[in-house]
């Protein structure tokens, strides 16, 4: 036989058993929406107040929302994860709460599929480490599974 | 104290203690191998095998009368009834077209549930004019492959956990077999396929359980998180959820040791315990076999034998043993209560995919 039987997709051809996922009713947000949460996030790389920085950015992140505006809004975070200090990392993850820092690891692997996340892999994997560092691969076990994607 | 048995080469992924707990019927590839397990000083001893799946056996359930029931990925259930020493398989019409992945006897052992990729579960009785064991299919508004069935003790409840991340409560009411059931938190008119439950966990739900006084639900996901399930008064309502995040790796089993108290394990190869209520909420407390709590013993690894298989098996000469420092060197797939009474569990096993089957103590 020509064809690969064994790769066609059966499932294609039955109308009952297309897995559709459950509406997750999530509000989607416009580039003008995130405008005042860019200028806070800004202020606070400004002041050096990275944990700060980190808090708004892990709070409300945009699920639900068009390509582009996750971009833009990865892209701001990761300007507050480049600014921080190897040193001030575990401060800033010890003041978040679980469900935070499961937002945050989130962002880091997000952003590295990004080309501009790429070029400072080096940040991100320092990041990263330092959570499995203090809290386990509990975020990292969670980002898998989780429904919720930026 | 806890009790290893070593019984298979192959991963076991479903075991079940008979009735009496001194035998024990474990999946073995196609088969199903009965073991009795002798005094504390013998090895345990192979009884029988049940051979008739031609694909791996997924799950195994024993009833109360002493029933097997075996389902397999050859879309197939089994019901094995003891006659004179031996099991005789009986058939069941199964009537669906992907693998069966999980089953479970009702508890007066009249009915069973079967979840399969097919997105059904067959809700099997016995038609005596057959003499075969024939299923009515709960199809709506199942999306995904069943991955866990729990019965309420009424007969008629049927809890299920699936991967598309929901847990559903249904009734699995027959006409003619079941009595009909007195009003629960659940629900009050409960007809074949009633949804009296439905909640998204957002993960992969491996395990459902009712608890001890059936009033709620405990849900273990493939997160690593344990959620418990309040019902509200209103239909479909929920009360409250309490979910405990954790940072261990996946959940796979989940049972209650009483109404305040579960165990989980899964992919950590050990036994992990939550407590609390619906009130203060829940979270880990301890966990049994804990690695943490033990030390590496390196004079077992100095052995010239064991140089060579590190070497052989990970092309490492580092001297440092591979093995786990926990019991079950592999995830555990299943834990069932083993001793106490439905309130207070205080022996459970489980088994892996290291083929071990190990009874703890809580």
């Amino acid at each position: 036989m020509e064809e690969d039987w064994r790769r066609i997709d059966v499932d294609q051809f039955d109308p009952e058993s297309q897995f559709v996922e459950d509406d997750l009713g999530l509000p989607s947000y416009t580039l003008e929406d995130l405008q005042g949460k860019f200028q806070q996030i800004r202020q606070s790389i400004a002041s050096n107040n990275i944990a700060e920085g980190i808090k708004l950015s892990v709070t409300d992140a945009p699920y639900g929302s068009a390509n582009d505006v996750k971009q833009s809004y990865l892209l701001a975070v990761l300007e507050v994860l480049n600014t921080a200090k190897q040193s001030e990392v575990n401060t800033v993850i010890s003041q978040l709460s679980t469900e935070e820092v499961d937002v945050l690891v989130k962002i880091v692997y997000a952003l590295m599929a990004t080309s501009e996340g790429q070029r400072s892999g080096g940040a991100l994997l320092g990041w990263l480490d330092k959570i499995v560092d203090s809290v386990g691969e509990g975020p990292i076990v969670r980002y898998l599974s989780d429904p919720y994607r930026i | 104290m806890s009790l290893p048995l070593s019984l298979s080469k192959q991963p076991i992924y479903d075991h079940c203690f008979s009735v009496d707990r001194r035998s024990v019927a474990i999946s073995k590839g196609n088969d199903v191998e009965i073991y009795e397990l002798t005094d504390s000083s013998g090895k345990p001893r192979l009884l029988t095998t049940l051979k008739h799946h031609d694909k791996p056996v997924t799950a195994l359930d024993i009833s109360i009368d002493g029933k097997i029931v075996t389902c397999s990925q050859d879309r197939n259930a089994l019901v094995w009834v003891p006659t004179n020493g031996d099991y005789k398989p009986t058939l069941v019409l199964l009537r669906i077209n992907r693998a069966a992945t999980c089953v479970k006897w009702s508890p007066n052992g009249k009915k069973f549930a079967v979840g399969s990729s097919a997105r059904v579960i067959s809700v099997c009785y016995f038609e005596d004019e057959n003499d075969w064991w024939i299923s009515k299919h709960i199809k709506r508004p199942l999306k995904s492959t069943i991955l866990s069935l729990d019965w309420h003790p009424n007969n008629v409840l049927l809890a299920c956990g699936s991967t598309d991340s929901h847990v559903r409560v249904f009734s699995a009411y027959i006409k003619g077999v079941d009595s009909k059931p007195s009003p629960t938190v659940w629900g009050e008119r409960l007809p074949f396929q009633t949804l009296c439950l439905d909640h998204n966990l957002g993960s992969w739900v491996h395990d459902v359980k009712f608890d001890p006084t059936s009033n709620f639900l405990g849900a273990a996901t493939h997160d690593g998180s344990v959620t418990f399930i309040y019902p509200g008064p209103g239909e479909l309502e929920v009360a409250k959820i309490s979910k405990v995040r954790t940072s261990f790796l996946p959940f796979r089993s989940l049972i209650f040791l009483s109404p305040s108290k579960v165990v989980v394990a899964g992919h950590d190869c050990y036994p992990i315990v939550f407590e609390g209520s619906a009130e203060e909420g829940w979270k880990h407390t301890y966990s049994i076999d804990d690695p943490a709590t033990k030390k590496r013993n390196y004079n077992e690894n100095q052995s010239a034998l064991n140089m060579f298989r590190q070497m052989d098996l990970k092309g490492s000469s580092d001297t440092a043993s591979s093995s786990l420092l926990t019991i079950h060197q592999n995830t555990i797939n299943v834990l069932r209560p083993f001793q106490g009474t439905s309130g207070e569990v205080t022996k459970f096993s489980s088994s892996g995919n290291d083929g071990k089957v190990v009874i703890f103590d809580v």
